[in-house]
């Protein structure tokens, strides 16, 4: 029995030789701190709070000036909620590296291959009923100025079909490791809201042009902590 | 100790050999193309069949445990729902369309007469989640199924960690779904030589074979994709069919075309069931169409036929009704265990 065990870490050992564990960590963030669902914040004199923040990456690479390295692809819905969510470990080439790639969102591919589990299962809520396909980002809040009932916005942006694919790719540049060993990723929320006018846009909630224009903006707000 | 794993050994084989077992080869009828459905990635087992069955038929799916799957898609009807134009849910909602027969759906690209459904894994999210139809959540179905034995105990004989999740919940369904195979009606026993068709159902076949065939692609009975068929719109329900999803008005009108296998149980036709009768749809057919700019280029003169080339068409129409599977008791109501 145990020579069996020995073996299996051996054959374990060498074929991810060339492989670590690292953590890619997402910091969510507001007017330069860590985002806290459901406090108020002021934004351009406007009460805000956000309620629900929840999105999909995947299809992660380590990039090494022009070299990038795939990691096994996988799926990771980061949700604000779960601070466990928040840090993800991935089993990546050994080294230092300098970028990510990655999608913000769930590829094509697997929007119409039948029904997935574990970050991609449907009870997550990060799945359409009425039309097949994964709302790559969710977020959602209140604030006076959104004329919605109970002041509420809600964006679900989404959609995998041309013309409206709203996957964005993500390209974070000059990354290191922190004293923690993690590569941390910082989004600025509060840029995003910045971005849009609540008293006039506050309901996204199927695929469309502007579904696709804020998964962009949304994706413009990752970037590296420095 | 060497007798205890020589006896784990034994064991731990006949599990391998009975689960071999219990994994079954999708049966395609030979005459059949090849389904669309990968079955790669939902192999298919008695065990999950069987518990798709039990969900299907079982309205816990809906909030207030009062609609199944087979309350608008029931086995006597060839899976379709009859006595209604337009189907209706929780709390008598009327919906906007004609629940359609769920048959054959191996070979389907799309679900919904609009196809705003991609894969027949997710199609129950649907009607699961439709404030019209059953208004639940899939998270709140896996929850409420958890909370029953016979469903920890039948998730647990097949998944070795227990848990019942989104992912196995819609699988096992799609399972039974892809078991309503259709493929003993009398055309089927004549396209297998073990019987032949009358002279007026041959005739039948043959203006089928001139009219309806672009369409309605036999050995299914339909190619799957959309076509707008002259439907007058029903100012009532203003559907625009394929259009709400695509949002292109090259689909404006679009609905999926329907399979004609089972017609005799599946009644009323069309998305909205508004026709009751075969001749109807031929009538239809014949002097009904409604022109507009998606119109369907086959049918923008409408198909003639006389009275009696009419009789002969629904003659074939009806060698395509296979009464072994609407009362085959492998589909029907689950015994209860």
């Amino acid at each position: 029995m145990k020579k069996v065990a020995i073996f299996c870490c051996l054959l374990f050992s060498i074929s991810f030789s060339n492989l670590q564990a690292q953590v890619l960590k997402f910091d969510l963030q507001f007017q330069g701190k860590s985002l806290e669902l459901d406090k108020e914040y002021i934004l351009n004199g406007n009460p805000i709070t956000i309620s629900k923040c929840k999105f999909y990456i995947s299809n992660i690479q380590f990039g090494h000036g022009r070299k990038f390295q795939a990691v096994k692809k996988m799926y990771h819905l980061i949700d604000l909620e779960k601070p466990a969510s928040l840090s993800t470990p991935i089993i990546g080439p050994k080294g230092y590296w300098v970028s990510f790639l990655f999608d913000l969102g769930v590829d094509s591919i697997r929007s119409v291959s039948g029904v997935y589990g574990n970050d991609l299962d449907p009870t997550n809520g990060m799945y359409w009923a009425w039309q097949s396909g994964y709302i790559n980002t969710k977020i959602e809040g209140y604030t006076p100025i959104c004329p919605a009932r109970k002041n509420k916005f809600q964006f679900h942006l989404g959609g995998y079909a041309y013309p409206n694919n709203s996957l964005q790719k993500v390209n974070i540049e000059s990354t290191t490791l922190n004293k923690k060993g993690q590569y941390v990723i910082t989004i600025a929320l509060d840029k995003f809201f910045e971005s849009i006018d609540l008293s006039k846009e506050y309901e996204i909630m199927s695929p469309s042009k502007r579904a696709v224009a804020l998964s962009k903006t949304f994706s413009s707000v990752f970037q590296y902590e420095k | 100790m060497k007798n205890r794993r020589i006896l784990v050994g034994i064991v731990f084989g006949a599990l391998v050999v009975l689960s071999a077992f219990n994994t079954v080869k999708f049966a395609k009828p030979k005459y059949f193309p090849e389904p669309v459905y990968n079955f790669t990635l939902n192999p298919i087992s008695l065990d999950k069949i069987e518990l798709g069955r039990k969900l299907f038929y079982d309205p816990i799916l809906s909030k207030d445990s009062s609609i199944s799957c087979a309350s608008c898609h029931s086995p006597f009807n060839a899976f379709a729902h009859t006595d209604h134009d337009l189907s209706h849910g929780i709390h008598d909602s009327i919906g906007t369309r004609n629940a359609p027969s769920l048959v054959n759906l191996a070979w389907q690209k799309s679900f919904m007469w609009d196809g705003a459904i991609n894969h027949l894994d997710v199609q129950a999210l649907a009607p699961i989640s439709h404030p019209g139809e059953m208004a639940d959540d899939i998270k709140n179905v896996a929850h409420k199924l958890s909370r029953h034995q016979v469903y920890t105990k039948a998730f647990s004989n097949i998944y070795t960690d227990n848990k019942i999740t989104g992912e196995r919940i819609l699988k096992v369904m799609a399972q039974f779904q892809l078991s309503l195979v259709s493929s003993n009606s009398k055309y089927d026993s004549v396209r297998r030589r073990q019987s032949s068709f009358s002279n007026q159902e041959l005739h039948g076949y043959a203006l089928f074979a001139t009219h309806c065939n672009t369409c309605h692609v036999e050995p299914l009975f339909s190619s799957y994709e959309f076509a707008n068929n002259g439907l007058a719109i029903d100012p009532t329900l203003n559907d625009y069919g394929r259009y709400k999803v695509t949002k292109k008005s090259s689909d404006s009108l679009l609905f999926k075309i329907p399979t004609l296998r089972n017609l005799k149980y599946s009644y009323p036709y069309m998305h909205d069931g508004r026709f009751d009768k075969l001749r109807d749809v031929l009538n239809h057919y014949d002097h009904g169409i409604v022109t507009s700019e998606t119109i369907s280029p086959i049918l923008k003169e409408g198909i003639s036929l006389s009275s009696k080339q009419k009789t002969d068409l629904i003659a074939f129409l009806l060698t395509l009704n296979d009464k072994e599977f609407v009362f085959n008791k492998k589909h029907s109501f689950p015994s209860i265990r």
